[in-house]
């Protein structure tokens, strides 16, 4: 009777698990569909493929060049702020993604004029890690330290040699768990951005209130509060980075839902 | 001692030497505070002529005892030399400062250069900066309304009369005034014209004629979007002038003690306009890499790494100093790299004017050679027309000498940055191109840091390295603490025996069952008295137990014991039932022994 060594019976799970991932994440999506947006795109129907996108991800799990493409898609179109949102939505999913930052950084720069960029430093630098990958490196540290502290205890003579590393693993998950915290805040926060040319923000949710100033065509804001007035009419209170804050229609707007 | 002496061998020269250079750093310090300095300045850099303007020399430190002599300069006349002197004390440290001003009225138009001047002061020769203003005719104040105009007048200054299309130049609006209030910024009529940055409004005062004035000169930066004939003007300003009013009828003497009484007039000031003759670019000997950029530059290229593999990247640094709208200026694409995969570059822009149109640009781009038999990065390329040569310019580098080792791996496709069929050139202002494969990504993963079971796990290594830290403070108790450890050990013998002894009476095995037995009667007694086991004996337990708080029961079916133990060496043959039978006597005795204080 053939025996299997054990060795090779864990590479054979391994590959196994693998491609039933690999092949579940590729079934989500049909190349071939994918590939006829992508047509679209090279041949300059830009608006059509941006609907090829979007219906693609109305049916199947989000993916980061999905949400690229699209954003590509929607810029070419001309529409500066939903392209944005798509960036940011690709960039969720594949925070270091050279492609991704810098497309978003072009618009934005079209956008705003100036190269400065839109959000202050240490929000970019939360933003260059997903969630789980803060919690499995603040995870990490608190182990290291556990186990640190344990190897200790086990031989207490490496106790003193220990100590400067102990430290260091402690301090690293402090400063990893803050880090967590922070950008499980920032995550929280509600985006939007505007999508039609010129989005009027009000003093208050009705279209009688008076105007308190206007946003352009891919401004991002912070989404405060929304209220529905009718079931067809929904009013947000937004507040944009210089910090003046209103009320702005919903569909005038991208919200960015994490 | 001999150690101190070598020690203090050691040190004299060392200390002596710290001092030394202790002394020089501080020397060259106060040297370098105290070191006079002249410093040339004007306070306008264009003017009419028959107006005035102010050379100030500020002698920093020390100073001549008097004005300098200038020498002759072309075009203007030096009607008037003040002087003023500063002091200044920060920290306990006392600095002086000495300006020596002097009105110069400009007699004629033209480019006129203040060289650098020379003066001995305090045994230093110092000099100067070399200082530039342009003359230009003198310009006919436009008439204020309501006859204002001796008392508030504005022009419009335009250093040139003929430019290129796209090629910048300064504007000066100088308000000329007495006394006014409420003045709005002027507004420059410039249909043709884009108007670039402005520069911080500076005041001074000039005389015209024989009437001195309050001079406010706003600069600003145009450029012509087209060709033809453009007029530039005028610029109006909104303010009110303050008319002294004079009443010829009052005879008090003290009425203007507190100032003549002043009527305020709002009006809208406005210069003259100029008629500029804006041409366009040559058609001619246009270069090919030519991407629109007017004026005057200079270009810096470096790269790095020069020692690469094939796909490693290289970043090129280009650096474009000169004159001229650096703002607008692009990195030309560079048909001649088509040997390596280009990136959109990033750039900065450092100006060193007010008008931001001179300083220097910075790009940074990365480069990826594409196989291993580049041998240099070509020659860089950059295309501008010279607005003062008449001419198109291209300026190019060296090629940079490269080293590009094939690569150990397969390059990983890079994507592909436009939107053009291959081979063309790249556009560098464009997004990314299109991803073209579906990567793999990953579905969105549920928050792990909301999961209860990965919120439990953490829990893990903190009560792994608290069990440890138990076991650990466990350990070092039982190793300073001997009789406890002991009785840890006898209560363990205790189990053992007393499993070992039923085992060995159903085995009917009557001589180690009473040897068994003997033994853990010793144990039990020796941990108790803290004697060894092997001292226990039945005149040991008669001379410590008697007396002690063990119960006389207990005594007597101890001595019991020991005397079965005794009897079995001489007739070891016994039942098993005689044998079981003894076991719950030597509990009960253990259990009576184990009440019993240490040290009974």
């Amino acid at each position: 009777m053939r025996v299997t060594r054990p060795s090779s019976l864990v590479r054979w799970i391994f590959a196994v698990l693998a491609g039933g991932w690999a092949a579940t994440c590729l079934a989500a999506i049909p190349p071939a569909a994918f590939d006829a947006a992508n047509k679209l795109y090279e041949e300059g129907k830009f608006v059509d493929a941006a609907a090829a996108y979007q219906a693609l991800l109305h049916s199947n799990a989000p993916s980061a060049s999905l949400y690229f493409n699209l954003g590509n898609a929607r810029y070419k179109a001309g529409q500066l702020g939903r392209a944005i949102a798509a960036y940011r939505s690709a960039e969720r999913l594949a925070p270091r993604d050279p492609s991704v930052r810098f497309n978003l950084r072009f618009v934005r720069q079209k956008v705003t004029g100036s190269d400065a960029p839109v959000s202050v430093g240490w929000e970019r630098w939360l933003r260059a890690l997903t969630l789980n990958e803060w919690t499995l490196l603040a995870s990490g540290a608190l182990w290291g330290c556990c186990v640190l502290l344990g190897l200790g205890e086990v031989r207490p003579a490496w106790r003193r040699g220990l100590r400067n590393y102990v430290l260091l693993t402690s301090g690293a998950a402090v400063m990893l768990g803050a880090g967590l915290l922070l950008a499980r805040r920032q995550a929280q926060a509600v985006s939007a951005v505007v999508v039609v040319r010129d989005a009027v923000v009000r003093y208050g949710p009705l279209a009688e209130s008076q105007v308190f100033f206007q946003l352009r065509d891919g401004s991002e804001m912070t989404v405060l509060e929304q209220k529905e007035v009718s079931s067809t009419e929904t009013w947000l209170k937004v507040q944009e980075a210089a910090g003046r804050s209103g009320w702005v229609k919903r569909d005038q707007v991208a919200v960015l839902n994490y | 001692m001999c150690f101190q002496r070598q020690k203090g061998k050691f040190a004299g020269p060392a200390a002596a030497r710290g001092l030394v250079a202790a002394f020089g750093f501080f020397w060259l310090a106060a040297a370098a505070v105290a070191a006079p300095g002249l410093t040339a300045a004007l306070d306008r850099n264009v003017m009419p002529v028959g107006e005035s303007v102010t050379l100030s020399l500020t002698f920093e430190g020390a100073a001549p005892d008097a004005a300098l002599t200038l020498p002759a300069l072309p075009n203007l006349s030096v009607q008037a030399v003040a002087q003023s002197k500063e002091v200044t004390i920060v920290n306990g440290q006392q600095t002086s400062r000495v300006t020596f001003n002097y009105t110069l009225v400009a007699t004629q138009p033209g480019d006129v250069v203040i060289p650098g001047l020379q003066v001995n002061v305090g045994g230093r020769a110092v000099v100067s900066q070399p200082l530039a203003l342009k003359i230009v005719p003198a310009a006919a104040a436009a008439n204020a309304a309501g006859g204002l105009a001796q008392y508030a007048f504005m022009k419009l200054i335009v250093p040139k009369t003929e430019v290129y299309v796209g090629e910048p130049f300064p504007v000066e609006i100088h308000l000329y005034f007495q006394s006014v209030r409420d003045v709005q910024m002027p507004q420059l009529k410039a249909a043709g014209f884009s108007l670039g940055q402005s520069a911080k409004p500076s005041q001074t005062q000039t005389q015209v004629g024989n009437v001195g004035y309050n001079l406010a000169v706003f600069k600003m930066s145009a450029t012509a979007a087209r060709a033809g004939n453009l007029t530039l003007g005028p610029a109006e300003c909104s303010l009110t002038v303050l008319v002294p009013v004079t009443n010829q009828r009052s005879r008090d003497p003290f009425a203007n003690f507190f100032g003549a009484p002043a009527q305020a007039r709002p009006t809208v000031l406005a210069s003259d306009s100029h008629v500029l003759r804006v041409l366009p670019l040559p058609a001619q000997n246009v270069p090919p890499g030519f991407s629109g950029a007017v004026g005057s530059y200079q270009l810096q290229v470096t790269a790095g790494p020069t020692n690469v593999a094939v796909g490693d990247p290289i970043t090129v640094k280009v650096q474009i100093i000169g004159n001229g709208l650096l703002d607008a200026l692009a990195l030309p694409a560079q048909p001649q790299w088509r040997e390596f995969k280009t990136y959109p570059p990033t750039s900065k822009v450092d100006t060193t004017d007010p008008l931001g149109l001179s300083g220097q640009k910075s790009f940074e781009q990365v480069v990826i050679p594409q196989n291993h038999e580049v041998q240099a990065l070509p020659s860089f390329q950059f295309s501008f027309f010279d607005p003062n040569q008449k001419a198109y310019r291209t300026l190019s580098n060296r090629p940079i000498a490269l080293t590009v080792r094939p690569s150990a791996t397969t390059p990983t496709p890079l994507p592909s940055l436009t939107n053009g069929a291959p081979g063309a050139p790249a556009p560098v202002d464009d997004i990314v191109h299109i991803h073209d494969r579906l990567a793999v990504s990953r579905p969105p993963a549920p928050l792990l840091a909301q999961q209860p079971w990965f919120f439990g796990l953490q829990g893990v290594p903190l009560l792994g390295w608290l069990a440890l830290r138990y076991w650990r403070k466990r350990t070092e108790a039982l190793a300073n603490n001997p009789r406890l450890r002991r009785q840890r050990q006898v209560a363990q013998r205790l189990r053992e025996g007393l499993v070992e002894l039923r085992r060995q009476a159903e085995a009917q095995q009557a001589e180690a069952f009473f040897a068994t037995l003997f033994r853990l009667l010793q144990e039990q007694l020796g941990e108790r008295l803290d004697l060894p086991a092997s001292a226990i004996t039945e005149a040991v337990i008669e001379e410590r137990l008697r007396g002690s708080h063990l119960p006389k029961p207990a005594v007597r079916e101890l001595h019991d014991l020991f005397q079965v133990c005794n009897l079995a060496r001489y007739a070891p043959h016994k039942s098993s039932q005689e044998l079981a039978a003894l076991i719950p006597r030597l509990e009960g005795v253990l259990r009576e022994l184990q009440q019993l204080p240490q040290d009974a």
